[in-house]
């Protein structure tokens, strides 16, 4: 336990210096050029995100029919294709989904070959292009978030989104009003009786 | 890299490619850096301790523009690249996986040129002894104890931090010491 550091200290060999060695470092360090200073690090770490984010973006909204890629399919007609022309169930879809409701006969006009006839309220792929329509109808501002979640087809849920057009069943709401005038009927007939 | 000291010049002029600053800068390390890479297994007997080094003179070289500090700051920057050298070399020898043949079966061939490495001196025992130590301890002793480096440069050079460099010197400290009393052996070379 005697043994204090100095006594690990090896030995340094003695070194020649090569002028051949000495000048070709002193030519790389004359052709060296910074390459942090240029392009640090973390600028190429938020261009890449934002690149990536950017593509994030865009095969979403294209996976969900709001945006048309000229070179690709679109996702919601590639199930149609194979089995009956995209004309004819286009042709065919406008007028059914046009007599389920007007919200979706505006999306079926402006996409009508993407819509599966089967879903009319699913109409929702088909509703998504018909964004700029949806100014024209102010009053239904409600309708362009069910189209959102209606965006997957293949989902069974579904068919629980179309429902929710058909809670304008709203005319069950008045039903309550309707049953406090029909108490004050009742008190005003009463007197009649 | 580190603070702007009065050493500045002799890197400045080796970053505008001056040899007399490159000569100055490698008579102050080369023969350290080369003792420190004699400790280091490469695995790769076709690849020397000399091959590492100049390699990492090289890349030095070609980099020194990103490189700012002063003299003491370069040693611990060149003897960062020279472990990344020596690391991989590492690596691609155990990826191969091939062993040196014996070289007694080279007799027959010619007359051994004499290696200066090979040649058993008084301190063969401290080489061999720093060398068993796990990597970390080994790097820490080697430099600091074997070739008188300040801490912060050889935290720099490992890449670690100093109070990190600290523990593994103290840790391999404590086993050279076991090994010079005699309570324990040095292992058998592979």
């Amino acid at each position: 336990m005697s043994h204090s550091p100095r006594e690990f200290r090896l030995d340094v060999p003695h070194v020649d210096v090569p002028d051949d060695l000495v000048h070709r470092l002193a030519d790389l360090a004359r052709s060296s050029t910074p390459t942090r200073a240029a392009r640090p690090a973390w600028f190429l770490t938020v261009v890449a995100a934002a690149v990536g984010a950017a593509l994030l973006a865009t095969g979403g909204a294209w996976a969900s029919g709001a945006l048309t890629v000229p070179g690709l399919p679109s996702p919601h007609h590639a199930p149609a294709s194979p089995s009956a022309p995209v004309g004819t169930t286009g042709q065919e879809t406008g007028p059914t989904s046009g007599a389920t409701s007007g919200g979706v006969a505006t999306a079926a006009s402006s996409s009508a070959p993407g819509s599966d006839p089967s879903r009319s309220g699913s109409g929702t792929g088909s509703g998504r292009p018909a964004r700029p329509t949806h100014p024209v109808h102010p009053t239904h501002p409600a309708h362009p978030s069910h189209p959102s979640h209606a965006s997957h087809p293949s989902h069974p849920s579904h068919p629980t989104h179309p429902a929710r057009p058909s809670h304008p069943a709203h005319p069950t709401h008045p039903a309550h009003p309707t049953a406090h005038q029909g108490k004050g009927a009742h008190a005003s007939k009463a007197p009649h009786g | 890299m580190g603070e702007k000291g009065a050493d500045d010049h002799l890197v400045d002029a080796a970053r505008a490619g001056e040899p007399d600053a490159w000569r100055e800068l490698y008579e102050a390390h080369a023969g350290r850096l080369l003792a420190w890479l004699r400790l280091r297994p490469t695995g790769d007997s076709a690849t020397t301790a000399e091959d590492v080094a100049a390699e990492a003179w090289l890349i030095a070289a070609g980099k020194i523009a990103d490189f700012h500090g002063t003299s003491s700051d370069f040693a611990g920057w060149l003897f960062g690249i020279a472990r990344n050298l020596s690391v991989r070399a590492k690596e691609k020898s155990d990826r191969r996986q091939t062993h040196p043949g014996d070289a007694m079966h080279l007799e027959h061939h010619g007359d051994a040129v004499p290696d200066p490495t090979l040649v058993i001196d008084d301190q063969s025992w401290l080489r061999d002894a720093i060398a068993s130590l796990p990597p970390r301890e080994r790097d820490a002793v080697g430099l600091v104890d074997g070739l008188g480096m300040d801490t912060l440069t050889a935290a720099e050079a490992l890449g670690i931090s100093a109070v990190a460099l600290r523990v593994a010197r103290h840790r391999g400290l404590r086993r050279l010491r076991r090994l010079s009393d005699g309570r324990e052996t040095l292992p058998a070379p592979a």
